[in-house]
This record gives structure tokens, sequence and C-alpha cells, in this order.
């Protein structure tokens, strides 16, 4: 029997961005896969190499405009750490308040598009109107919806947080995700497009080098946040799932957004309990001087480990800026896990694994 | 024992740079396998591939991390133009091999499918080559 | 119809052959016109329906509470351009959703709106309307196959592949109705239900059948001929402008039909529910009344029509998609073995009464 090829993207309704993966099919059975990627390369480590430090700066945001938080996070404290600047105590509690909140944001958004993806239409309103709580506490705390550029080296911008209107969000969202899970978790359709369906073992995720929520439905403990000194002070658990289905991904993504609410909850008794309004601003950044050194900046982005890889010379610009982001492989391992599966659970596998492809193209 | 120490039992050739190890460009391959599937080591999943161009040499580092140990070692090897590719070991390394190919010009021996994986296939050049000119006629915005 | 014909017969205004021609098209306009009204109602309906159950308010710009906006979206349809692909088989491409828009007018001439309004009765209705009701999948198939497109060949193979599994069980479940009502004439099946509804005697059969409906009108959870998020828009892709308000009116159309046979082989058809017409009630047994009880037929099978439409907007907002295996092997594993288990019991039944 002949086989066809069938060009899925770079425009196509649900490959969230610009992914082309060229299937080869035997009928609805697809037998080889191949991702192209690149539609959206915007260069943003060769023009690392020509901007000072706090010109990068806001540019770090758009690596992932659905979680930028954890982009500036990454690139503050590999300049931190390149330059020995002390960050205070209050300011990492609001860093990993807005990067939880950023995770909560970023999930809401997968839940939606995922089960659009699978052809329910109601839950991508359901977490929108959630989502939009998130990202208007975001503007009128920044200043932008998407891309805040809100920390800065040695702490964050300004301190007018309005703590009372994220815990209401907080509070909100931690009921309705109860809500999501009636409709949604034992949903019998729901249920036969995702278990046993896209099934990664152990020794693939680990060979593909998947991280984040991805690695960890696939049963390996290994969460960034666990020896990361910012989260010392914070209690949470790592969630874990063994069998390594599309299904087990949905669950470590719904049990992390409650986590991240108790962790948003703690950060919020922290800062209520001192005085934001006459802290001093640490913003450190010294123009004609930067220290030599190799740093590598880890953080656990929504979408699995992000490292910021950090070469100074002495110079006014960064010697070679790369980032190591968690879609790049999830794509990747589309080569592997895709054969042999039928067109129509593509989209639910890929779906799953959560993929944002300005992060791959960079 | 720490880890450095083990690898320097085995390869005497390695070298400790800061946060790095510096190993040859031979052994490279054999010290990522014996890495990996030493039990008590098992440095299971390769983080990325960084390439820095110093001019006169790219440098190649392969962060590695066990999940086991929760550890991460970075090995670092100085090349010229080509370099042993590691997606035998580790599949995960296609897309960083095509990369650095593409914006380094890094050829990977091992590697059969190299291929320009962000830039456009017809693209003249290695944009992340430190001798790169930005000149470039179809870059109209700093011609 | 027939009251009219033999009153044009009797006042002799017209030869014989002009009465039977102009009573067919003033049938015909008003089968037309109902659906056309229905088919814009509708569509303003599933989009209100839908943004009621996201909570959204729904289209709301164009008239009063958006009555208006599938007016607008049909003329802006109209004023498009019909783009036609160069490797397109031409003929086949134009002509596809044309007959497929056509036949589900054909489907909707033969529904008994009232005792009196039939346009095409036949005594064997219920088996023309099934030999109908599977032309326009035949003409989605073309129209995929025609437009040289590799999804559009996705959705037409997915689509055959599913008429295999759903059109079995349709006509198993179909069988079991015309079992128990002893008829294939939807006008006796209709009148056979004025004591009891024929959901009462054969409530398997009912589910069988309304999940086949499912099926056979390309709804949630069995959309995968048309999957947006998986094969962009299925056997209509590559179609635009008219031709694809033709498809997409025509699938509305078929919505409200395949909703009145339901309603007619198990709700009773126009019979009101109460077993007593409203008319009668108020007025009593005058001669206006006897008028008046057409409509008043007429709004009870429009109303209970509305309410099998509601259930399936709610399943497409409630549910996801399934797949194709899933769908073939839920039909084949599943659901053909209850209908044949409910046929054999309805054969049962009236074989011991």
């Amino acid at each position: 029997m002949d086989k066809m090829v069938l060009n899925l993207g770079p425009q196509h309704p649900s490959t969230h961005g610009v992914l082309r993966l060229l299937l080869e099919l035997d009928g609805e059975i697809i037998t080889s896969v191949e991702p192209e990627v690149g539609y959206l390369h915007r260069s943003l480590e060769k023009m690392a190499e020509s901007k000072s430090y706090i010109q990068y700066l806001p540019m770090v945001d758009r690596v992932d405009y659905l979680s930028g938080f954890f982009y500036s996070y990454a690139f503050c404290n590999a300049y931190e750490t390149l330059n020995h600047i002390q960050v205070p105590e209050y300011a990492n509690y609001i860093r990993v308040m807005f990067m939880e909140l950023n995770r909560l944001a970023s999930h809401l958004l997968w839940l939606g598009t995922y089960l659009l993806d699978l052809g329910a239409i109601s839950p991508m309103f359901y977490t929108f109107r959630e989502r939009e709580d998130i990202v208007t506490y975001f503007e009128k705390v920044t200043g932008q919806r998407l891309m805040y550029n809100y920390f800065v080296f040695g702490g964050v911008r300004h301190c007018d947080i309005y703590l009372d209107e994220a815990l209401r969000i907080v509070d909100n969202i931690y009921n309705k995700i109860d809500e999501y899970e009636d409709i949604i978790t034992e949903n019998p359709v729901f249920l036969s497009r995702t278990k046993d369906v896209g099934i990664i073992s152990k020794q693939k995720a680990l060979d593909w080098g998947l991280t984040g929520p991805n690695l960890r439905a696939s049963g390996i403990l290994q969460d960034y946040r666990s020896i990361m000194p910012i989260y010392d002070d914070l209690e949470f658990d790592i969630i874990l799932s063994s069998e390594g289905d599309c299904y087990s991904r949905y669950i470590v993504r719904i049990y992390e957004m409650r986590e991240s609410v108790y962790i948003i909850k703690q950060c919020i008794e922290y800062l209520q309990n001192i005085n934001l309004s006459n802290v001093p601003l640490n913003n450190f950044y010294h123009k004609q001087k930067q220290h030599e050194g190799e740093i590598y900046s880890f953080v656990e982005a929504p979408r699995g480990l992000t490292m910021c890889y950090l070469k100074s010379v002495g110079e006014d610009t960064p010697y070679r800026v790369k980032w190591r982001t968690g879609s790049y492989y999830s794509t990747q391992i589309l080569k592997d896990i895709l054969k042999g599966v039928y067109l129509s659970d593509v989209m639910s596998i890929y779906g799953s694994l959560d993929v944002v492809l300005p992060e791959v193209d960079r | 024992m720490n880890i450095f120490e083990m690898i320097k039992e085995k390869f005497p050739n390695v070298k400790l740079a800061s946060e790095k190890i510096q190993v040859e460009v031979d052994d490279l391959c054999s010290i990522l396998e014996y890495l990996k599937i030493t039990p008590e080591l098992s440095f299971d999943m390769l983080l990325s591939i960084i390439a820095v161009d110093y001019m006169n040499s790219v440098e190649l580092i392969y962060p590695v991390i066990s999940t086991y140990m929760n550890e991460r070692v970075n090995l670092s090897v100085n090349i010229q133009t080509d370099a042993q590719s590691v997606i035998n070991l580790y599949p995960s390394a296609y897309f960083d091999e095509c990369e650095i190919y593409d914006l380094f010009g890094v050829n990977f021996i091992g590697n059969n499918n190299l291929k320009r994986l962000l830039m456009p296939k017809s693209w003249i050049g290695h944009p992340l080559r430190k001798n790169y000119e930005l000149k470039d006629k179809r870059l109209s915005w700093n011609g | 119809m027939n009251y009219l014909l033999c009153t044009l017969f009797e006042i002799k205004w017209l030869p014989d052959i002009w009465a039977v021609i102009l009573v067919s098209v003033i049938g015909f306009g008003v089968v037309i016109s109902l659906l056309i009204l229905t088919v814009l109602f509708l569509v303003l309906a599933e989009r209100k329906l839908l943004g009621f159950f996201t909570q959204r308010k729904g289209p709301n710009r164009v008239g009063l509470w958006g009555v208006l906006q599938t007016t607008a979206d049909a003329i802006k349809l109209l004023c498009k351009e019909n783009i036609e692909l160069l490797s397109s088989d031409k003929f086949i491409f134009t002509i596809a959703p044309i007959m497929a828009f056509a036949s589900v007018i054909l489907l909707w001439c033969l529904i008994p709106y009232n005792s009196e309004f039939h346009l095409i009765n036949s005594s064997v209705g219920v088996l023309l309307y099934f030999a109908i009701a599977s032309l326009p999948m035949i003409f989605h198939f073309l129209a995929g196959y025609s437009s040289n497109n590799k999804y559009s060949l996705i959705g037409s193979y997915r689509s055959l592949g599913l008429t295999c599994s759903y059109s079995i069980v349709l006509m198993l479940s179909v069988m079991s109705v015309i079992l128990v009502s002893g008829t294939m004439d939807l006008d006796k099946i209709v009148l056979f239900q004025s004591k009891t509804w024929m959901i009462f005697s054969n409530v398997l059969g009912f589910l069988i059948f309304f999940i086949a409906t499912l099926a056979k009108l390309n709804r949630c959870p069995f959309d995968l001929s048309e999957a947006e998020s998986e094969i962009v828009c299925g056997y209509h892709t590559e179609y635009s402008g008219m031709r694809f308000a033709m498809f997409f009116l025509g699938e509305y159309a078929e919505l409200f039909v395949m909703s009145m046979l339901v309603v007619i082989l198990f709700f009773g058809g126009y019979l009101p529910p109460f077993g007593m017409y409203l008319a009668n009630a108020f007025m009593g047994n005058c001669e206006f009344c006897s008028y008046l009880i057409y409509f008043e037929q007429t709004i009870w099978l429009f109303i209970k029509t509305l309410i099998i439409v509601f259930v399936i907007i709610w399943i497409r907002a409630t549910l996801p998609r399934l797949t194709q295996v899933s769908t073939l092997n839920m039909f084949w594993k599943y659901i053909i073995p209850i209908s044949i288990f409910n046929l054999i019991m309805i054969i049962m039944m009236r074989a011991l009464w």
C-alpha cells in the first residue's frame, strides 16, 4: 500500500504556533515523523551578544510568552550570581509568588487548549476566565499582560503588589480547579482519548531529555524547585505519577496547580507580615565593569527545566547566552513516540506535552 | 569520593576548571558512556549542549544530570570543526547537534541527519560565530 | 394538502394537471421557507446556547440579541469569492455542495408536519427517508475526494468509515419501531402513538437511535470527519463562499430534520403531549378550531424537536471528540449487538401479545 506524506503545519489549528510535522501515513497509522522547527526563530542568543545586560533584560520574557517570569528570573539570577549581588529576602518571596502565579496561568491555558484539541470547547472558556484574573493582576502590578520585565538585577522593580487581590484570585482558582476536575477527570470520552495513549517510559523520557511535569508523569522524581534556594522556606509536594500516558500528564499538571496555590499562599502570608511600603529597592546594574565567569542558572519552568548559560568576559555585553528550554526536548520526543499511533491520537499526545513554539525556536 | 575523582581514576587526562571538567575530544564519548552506565553514578540525562565560539576554537559543554543523585556535571571539550556525536548515548542530543551545526558550523561525526534546524535551509554562514558578518543584505534592518 | 387539491378540483378553476402542480409548488415553497427560517434560527440558537454554556454572551451585535447575525453571515458568504483549486475535479467540486443541500431539502419534504400537510406521502416513508438521508454523506465524500487535499481526503474516508457503522445501527433501531407500530408510513407511525409514545415501549431503541443520529449528523462526540483540531475542516477544507455555506446550512437543516424524525418515531410527532389539543381545550369544538389545530400540531412538532436539538447542542458543549478507532469499536462491538438484542426483544414482545 502506498504511503501518504501529510504536512501538518506550520499553519494548523492546533499546533499552538508554527510547528511543522512531516507525517508519513499508512492509512491512519503514522509510520514516521519529522518535526521541523525554526519558523519563529528570533535569534535571542545572537541579540544578547550585541546588547548590554540591562538592554537584554526585557527581551528574555519573549523566550516564552506564557511564562515570562521564569525566564526573567533565570537571567536575573545568572547576572546576580555573576556579579555577587545579594537579593533581599522579601524580593525572593515576591519572585516566587509571581512565578507560581505565572505557572498557574500557564497551566490553565494549557488545560483549556488541550481540551480544545481533544474537541471539547467549554473548558477553554472556563480556564481562560480564571487566567484572565491572573493576567489582569499582572497588568495591574507590572503594566504588561504577558511581557512583564518586572524582575530586575537585585530584586523587583517595585513593591506595590496588591496582596489582597492576589489572595482572592488564588482562593477562587483553588475552588475552580475542583470544578474543572468535575467535568474533565472522569469524563469517559476524555479517558478514552488519554488513558494508555502516548505512553513514555522512564528510560525514554530520560533519553530524550524530558523535564518538568512530563518527566514527573513518567515516574521520575526530578523537580528543580526542591533544590532551589528561594524555595527553601516553602513547603510543597512534588507531584508524581507513574503511568507516563497523556492522562497522568494531565493529572500531574492539575495537582501542580494546587501545589502552586499552596506556595502562593505561603508567600502572601510572609509578605503580609512585613511592611512592603518602606523596604529598600535593590536595583543594581554595574554599567562599566562586569565580572568574568560562566554561570549556569536553573529554574523549574512550567514546561520543564530551564537553564540560562551566561558567559561573561568582563565586557558590557554577555559573551554568550544559551537558553535551554523544556519544549525543545518535548518537540524532539515526538519523533519517537508518534510512531505507530493513529492520526487522531497525534493531537492528544502532542497537546499533552505542553509545547510552546517560541520557546523551541528562541 | 566525588565524581571528578572517579572520572580522573578512569581517564587521567581530565582537568577540573571551576564548574566544569575539561576533557579530551577522544575521551568524551567514553566518559559520557562511563557516567551513564555506571550504576552508582547513572548520569542519565543530557540537559543540553552549549557551544561557545572562541575565534580559534569552539568549546562544547555537555551538562549531564543524574536524576538518581540529583547531581550535575559539566563536561567541556575544545574542538576545531569536527566533534563526536553523542546521539547513540543520548538521543536528545539530536536537535542540539543540528542547532550547533546550524549556528556554529560544527560537524558532528556519527550524526548522519545534520540539517539546518533554526535558520532557513538556504542560509549562508553560521550566525553565532564571532566572525559572522551581520551586514548581510537580507538583514535589511542593520544594512 | 389533499383538502386543498380537492377544493381546486371541485371549483374547476384550473385544469387538473395545473392544480396538482400549483399545490406541489405551494407545498414546496412552504417547506423551503420553513427550512431557511429554521436554519437561520438554529445557527443563532446554537451560538447563543454555546455562549450560555461557556458563560459568554454569544452574538449580540447585529439586530436585537443578535437575531440578524446569521443573515449577516449568509450575506457575507454570498459575497465571497468561490475559490477553486487548480488540481481539483471542477465538476464534482461544484456539484457536491449543491447536491448535498438538495438532498437535505428532499428530507424536509418527507416529514409529516401536521395531519394534513405531508408533501410526499408514501406508504414506505421510513425507508424512503433513510434512502435519501444517506445521500448527503455520499456528496460529502465526493466533495472531500474532489478537492484533492489530503485533509479533505482523510475527512472523507473517516466519514465513509463512520457511515458503515452508524447506518446499520440506525436501520436496526428503526426496524424495532416499525415492528412495534406495524407500519412504515410516517403518518401512521405518528397516529399509532396517540395513546402512548413509542419511547415508553422502546427505550433502548431510542437511546441507540439517538447515538446513531449524533454520528449521522457529524455532531460531537462523533464529529471526527471534520475534526478541526486534527484535519482542519475535513471534507469542506477547500470550500469557500456560498459553497461552504451550502454545507454549513445543509448540516443544520439535517440536524433539524433528523431531530424531527426522532420526535416522529419516538415522541409522538405532531401529537400534543397531553392527549388533547390546546385549541380544543380553550375554544371547544368550533370549525375555526379544526384549522387552528393544524398550526398547533406543527408547533408541537417544532417544540419537541427543539428540545432534542437543545440536548444535541448540550452534548456538544460537554464532551470531547472520540477517535475514529474508538468510534468504530463502540459501534461494532457494543451498539450493534445491543440493537440486535433489542430487536429480538421487540419481536418476542410482539409474538407474546
